[in-house]
């Protein structure tokens, strides 16, 4: 079963796309915080991240391209998929 | 100098060093017209009447010159021969450049300088002319003539002759005629360019100046002294003034700009995403993704918490639109400061009570001291930062508590409402009670709201005359401060102080 984390603060979009997503069989993951959300895809196995790029503490669009780019880099020698949203 | 000043001097010396100029030259000219034909060797000083008229002057001084030698030769006919007599004459005669030269028998007798009288001595007729009056020689020096025979046969002939030649004057008055024009010429001129400066340079210099604006650079200064006193001082001041309004009113509006677009990316943020979560959840109620009853209950109540949020949003935007346009109209009655707030107390205690919130009340103004204010308002202020209290409080273990206290400032109440919540940071203190000011950027509607509401809080303060203003640590707890002023009666007068306030 394939896993996809979604990194999205707002709960009820979350929620309703971790419904979708299980209808198809997929295994999700929801985080609330950028912080998480990376430590999470770093610690687990995912084969997609959902990522929102305005997330509390952690404006993906101005703040820390370092961390960022180490979080893409690091899935993409996994070869995992991400999608940005937003 | 101011330049009404300096056209009043320009006024007067265009007429003034002209005239004292010309007086000058005309001296001068006659001296050195004197000098040239060497008159200057007969009298050293200057003989205005003679230069500048010489046939009269020469005619009067002749005639009293041989009136004199006339007498005296009455007395002694033979005082011609007195060379003491003859230089005594000679000297009388110097001051009007003029002299004697006595012939006798045909030949030179007396003559104060021989030279000059060797080269006069061929133009004058001889004895016996019978010539009245002055006459020109022909080198046009005038002469006067006197003959005087003696009974002994001697015969002599008396000349007082004027160093002046008549041409002098008529040259005397050309020169001074070119004199005259030029310096008026140079005088004007000068005159013109000196006023010409003062009243153009400035001119110029606001011309460019006033380029400058129109191109949209409001950063250019006069280059000249803004120190410098007088019109021309004023007017660089009053540029320099409305430069700079200018310049604000610019850098106000591109801020006013700014902040609109700001204000409509916030609003479409804050409704779409209710929209979104509605559109998805009713999708997915159509689409049968909720496929078991309960699951259709949690779709159907977040459909209506999404729906009443946005609701709320837009009732807040309404009332902050209306407050901020001045729409509404404020309903001030006077109010017991204890039992109003008193009241407000009650009503909110309770619900903190549920929240297990701890509300700490005291008020330590007089019991009859007065505010004039609109109550719902005041209560809307009251909840607005009651609710932010409650929301930003981060404790659900019961620790939370908020205190209001109310202190008398003697023509004033200030009102403290003090939680120990999270706290504001220092740097974004000052934004708070901007419109759509949320601390947290990325602005879920889970934790906060819309951020109007402190903005609304602080227009409703400032409408009643007050001021309101917050402190807070981050980590402790934030206090929001409000003062808002006493109705007092004046004892003799009865004349009430009251907030007045426009209400259109």
């Amino acid at each position: 079963m394939s896993r996809i984390l979604i990194v999205e603060d707002e709960e009820a979009i979350a929620d309703l796309e971790k419904d979708y997503l299980e209808l198809s069989d997929f295994e999700v993951k929801i985080e609330n915080t950028g912080d998480a959300g990376l430590e999470t895809a770093l610690a687990e196995e995912f084969d997609l991240v959902i990522l929102d790029l305005m997330l509390p503490g952690m404006d993906l669009k101005y703040v820390n391209t370092y961390e960022k780019k180490r979080m893409f880099r690091f899935l993409w020698y996994q070869q995992k998929k991400m999608i940005s949203i937003r | 100098m101011r330049f009404r000043t300096k056209l009043l001097i320009t006024s007067l010396a265009i007429v003034v060093i002209p005239i004292i100029l010309a007086i000058g030259t005309f001296f001068a000219l006659g001296r050195y017209l004197v000098y040239q034909q060497k008159l200057n060797e007969l009298s050293k000083g200057f003989d205005y009447s003679m230069v500048s008229d010489p046939s009269e002057s020469f005619a009067n001084m002749a005639d009293v010159v041989t009136t004199e030698i006339e007498v005296a030769l009455t007395l002694d006919p033979y005082v011609l021969e007195d060379r003491l007599f003859l230089e005594k004459i000679d000297r009388e005669l110097a001051s009007k450049y003029s002299y004697l030269l006595i012939v006798k028998n045909g030949s030179i007798f007396y003559a104060a300088n021989l030279n000059r009288a060797y080269e006069v001595i061929g133009e004058l007729p001889g004895y016996g002319t019978d010539i009245n009056g002055i006459y020109y020689t022909a080198s046009k020096h005038l002469v006067k003539q006197l003959d005087y025979g003696l009974s002994t046969g001697d015969r002599w002939s008396i000349y007082i002759i004027s160093g002046i030649r008549t041409v002098l004057t008529a040259s005397l008055f050309i020169y001074m005629g070119i004199a005259i024009i030029v310096i008026l010429l140079i005088t004007s001129l000068l005159l013109t360019t000196w006023i010409g400066n003062s009243f153009f340079k400035p001119i110029d210099e606001l011309n460019i100046a006033m380029q400058h604006i129109q191109d949209g650079n409001f950063d250019y200064m006069l280059p000249t002294d803004v120190k410098e006193k007088g019109e021309i001082g004023a007017m660089y001041r009053n540029y320099e003034d409305m430069r700079l309004r200018l310049k604000e009113s610019a850098e106000e509006k591109i801020e006013r700009e700014k902040q609109n677009k700001e204000l409509i990316s916030n609003i479409s943020h804050d409704l779409k995403t209710p929209i979104t979560a509605i559109k998805g959840y009713s999708q997915g109620l159509l689409e049968g993704v909720a496929d078991n009853p309960e699951k259709q209950m949690k779709y159907v109540r977040i459909i209506y918490n999404k729906a009443n949020d946005m609701n709320n949003l837009i009732n807040e935007l309404t009332l902050y639109s209306s407050i901020d346009n001045n729409r509404i109209p404020y309903n001030f009655i006077r109010l017991n400061v204890g039992d109003y707030f008193g009241d407000c107390i009650e009503e909110i205690g309770a619900d903190l009570e549920s929240k297990s919130i701890k509300l700490n009340y005291s008020n330590l103004t007089a019991p009859d001291t007065q505010i004039v204010a609109d109550p719902e308002q005041i209560k809307r202020v009251i909840n607005n930062v009651v609710s932010n209290s409650v929301k930003y409080l981060d404790r659900d273990d019961g620790s939370g508590q908020i205190d209001i206290r109310i202190l008398d400032e003697i023509d004033s109440i200030r009102v403290e409402l003090e939680d120990n919540g999270k706290g504001i940071a220092q740097a974004d203190i000052p934004n708070i009670f901007d419109r759509f000011y949320r601390t947290d950027a990325s602005r879920n509607s889970k934790q906060g709201g819309s951020g109007i509401g402190l903005s609304i809080v602080k227009k409703i303060i400032e409408d009643h005359g007050g001021y309101i203003w917050a402190t807070s640590h981050e980590g402790e707890g934030t206090c929001m401060h409000f003062v808002l002023r006493k109705y007092v009666e004046y004892a003799d007068t009865q004349e009430a102080v009251t907030v007045e306030h426009q209400a259109n």
